[in-house]
């Protein structure tokens, strides 16, 4: 069996726009105080975090992903872009339906009008990893830069090429972000095959490779082969629905926060994900 | 070490066969476009001649088609070997997308990707990755492929690359200058831009200890993202991923023979390509011979890299360079680069450059090694 090592968790945000996290999380039992108990902007007043400049046609998703990049780096609100370029951290994005709106619209657009009426600042938006090469360009991640649309299971596999990044020396940071809409297009599309609402939601985690003897540093995310007693994890079921492309990286941030924000050292979140803060400072029943 | 042990494309041309033969000839596939085209502005390009051009997933079969072959060749059957495929994609399903937009066709999300396609249509395919990264995805896909057997996380990957035409980028491409381009005309001075080909490729890559067939050696890739403009290209960003690629090879770029540039034939890459190399290369700059694909087959966009890694590997097997189709007087800022202009077979081809450069500054650079 091959031994996965650890990463270490140098940042972490979950953005949910439209969830009162902190009464969501109470509901099952899990602490939520101060940092989550105020509401984050939706997309269309993504300004209140990033500022006004180099908004101008980007799309809900891409929005939301940069929101929780700005609030994972630690950027105070309304921090312009980066001047310069980072060549040692990669961005790794995971989304299904992050283009879906501009695809469409430029689609009937061409069907209706005709293509000299399309806008060519949707240029950059009817390339699939518009929202990966949005979040390289805003922050100056000159690393790598790769955008993961595998449906279910793309959360997985943009944390496993993450883990690739960092074990084979391409980036020394590697931003982790996960962003999906349930605005618009996207939304529609998921309700025609759903039951329920796409959540707009996005997650992003910053990680590099742990930095010293395992255990010994910051927090950190490890892949436990072995089931084990958790002295705390997020529950199965879903907490406000599937956020699709976005859910593990929601996911891994909101262990995150609980793992050390709230002090609860060690959360579990899917099977065989685990993260721990340096020091476990509390201890959850049941 | 990393082996190619398969490889298999299919373009305009044909298969890997096909499309090295009408490569070589000097032939150019372009012809006028129906379908995804309609109401785009754009009159040409380079579709693969099979299927209705209507079809949202006319890419599909490609795809299967060409991941069957390369595991055939390889020797592989899927039931008894545990592997992984990387699917890079420059436009993926989007066509899905537009269709619904257009007529309200209804689909399921899990269509968006490749997993579905492959999974049904090829039996032990377990894991199917689907990776967006413009027109550098399968180059990105090579990286990662490579480094999941090196780091011992695979025995044998599967990369893969595919892209049919979609109306959104047709008409993206239709909307840059003024006059509609007929042809791809790649590094000469009168090139009038871009037009989109489409394809799919798939290579089998494996570790040293790999006893079946074997085509080349896949030396690194490199990976870099521009971060400077959201469709520009920059040089400095371009040259990261080169330096990388022959960084984690431990070559040095004067013993490159051959470069299968990126060569789109626009107003920008071009140039930048050009200074790129150039402040690659310095004094050798006039030592490999420089080819490229896109005036003959147009741009297969997310898969191109793979089929310029066909090309290179047959290049290398055939000590043969097929000539830049559409190039005939270099744009001033070639400098001292050679480029192929007839057909040549001038020696050996032991290393190869292969470049892919995508929307949003994201840059992929192979290197590709004789056995």
């Amino acid at each position: 069996m091959t031994v996965v090592p650890p990463l270490s968790a140098a940042g972490w945000c979950a953005y949910l726009p439209n969830i009162d996290i902190g009464h969501e999380l109470a509901q099952v039992g899990l602490p939520a105080s101060g940092l989550w108990t105020h509401r984050q902007p939706a997309a269309p007043d993504a300004a209140q975090i990033l500022g006004r400049k180099g908004l101008l046609a980007k799309g809900p998703a891409t929005r939301l992903a940069l929101c929780a990049v700005h609030t994972a780096l630690g950027w105070e609100r309304g921090r312009p872009a980066a001047s310069s370029v980072d060549a040692e951290t990669a961005v790794v994005a995971c989304s299904q339906l992050s283009n879906a709106d501009s695809v469409a619209e430029v689609s009937k657009v061409v069907q209706h009008e005709g293509a000299r009426y399309v806008s060519v600042l949707d240029a950059p938006n009817v390339s699939g990893n518009v929202l990966a090469t949005a979040v390289a360009l805003r922050f100056g991640f000159g690393g790598p830069c790769l955008m993961f649309t595998s449906g279910r299971e793309c959360g997985a596999h943009a944390l496993d090429a993450a883990r690739l990044l960092l074990a084979a020396g391409r980036a020394r940071r590697v931003v982790l972000v996960g962003a999906e809409t349930g605005a618009g297009v996207a939304g529609r599309i998921w309700t025609g095959g759903h039951d329920t609402a796409l959540p707009s939601a996005a997650g992003c985690v910053v990680l590099e490779s742990m930095p010293g003897p395992v255990g010994g540093n910051g927090p950190a995310l490890y892949s436990s082969a072995v089931p084990r007693p958790m002295l705390a994890a997020l529950p199965g079921e879903r907490l406000w629905g599937d956020e699709r492309g976005a859910g593990l990286v929601v996911r891994l941030a909101l262990a995150l926060h609980l793992a050390v924000d709230e002090r609860l050292g060690e959360v579990g979140v899917d099977a065989g994900l685990l993260v721990r803060s340096a020091v476990p400072t509390s201890v959850v029943s049941g | 070490m990393t082996i190619i042990a398969s490889s298999a494309v299919r373009s305009c041309f044909g298969d890997g066969l096909q499309t090295f033969a009408g490569l070589v000839d000097g032939r150019c596939g372009v012809r006028p476009l129906t379908g995804a085209a309609a109401g785009t502005g754009v009159v040409a390009g380079y579709p693969i001649d099979a299927g209705n051009p209507t079809d949202p997933h006319r890419g599909d079969g490609w795809l299967i088609e060409c991941v069957r072959q390369a595991l055939e060749d390889a020797g592989i059957e899927p039931v008894r070997t545990t592997l992984r495929v990387i699917v890079g994609t420059g436009l993926g399903q989007q066509s899905v997308v537009e269709h619904w937009a257009r007529d309200e066709r209804p689909f399921d999300v899990e269509d968006l990707h490749y997993r579905t396609v492959l999974v049904n249509a090829i039996p032990g395919l377990m894991e199917v990755q689907t990776l967006h990264g413009a027109c550098s995805a399968a180059g990105s896909a090579l990286a990662l492929g490579q480094d999941m057997i090196d780091l011992g996380r695979a025995d044998i990957v599967v990369v893969a690359g595919v892209d049919a035409m979609t109306t959104s980028m047709l008409a993206m491409i239709g909307r840059i200058g003024d006059t509609p381009t007929t042809r791809v005309m790649p590094f000469d001075r009168s090139r009038t831009g871009v037009l989109l080909g489409e394809g799919a490729c798939a290579v089998v890559l494996a570790g040293d200890e790999w006893s079946g067939p074997r085509l080349g050696r896949l030396l690194s890739t490199g990976l870099s993202c521009d971060a400077k403009h959201e469709t520009a290209p920059d040089v400095a960003g371009i040259g990261r991923s080169m330096t990388d690629a022959y960084r984690r090879a431990g070559v040095r770029p004067s013993d490159v023979d051959l470069v299968v540039a990126h060569g789109t034939a626009t107003a920008l890459n071009d140039p930048a390509e050009c200074a790129a190399l150039l402040d690659l290369l310095g004094d050798a700059a006039a030592r490999p011979v420089v080819t490229a694909v896109k005036g003959a087959v147009g741009h297969t966009s997310g898969g191109s890299a793979l089929l310029s890694v066909d090309v290179a590997l047959r290049a290398i097997r055939h000590s043969m360079v097929p000539p830049v189709v559409g190039l005939t007087n270099p744009l001033p800022e070639a400098g001292a680069l050679r480029f192929a202009m007839s057909k040549s077979a001038d020696g050996p081809v032991n290393v190869v450059q292969v470049d892919s450069f995508g929307f949003g500054g994201v840059n992929a650079v192979a290197l590709v090694g004789a056995l």
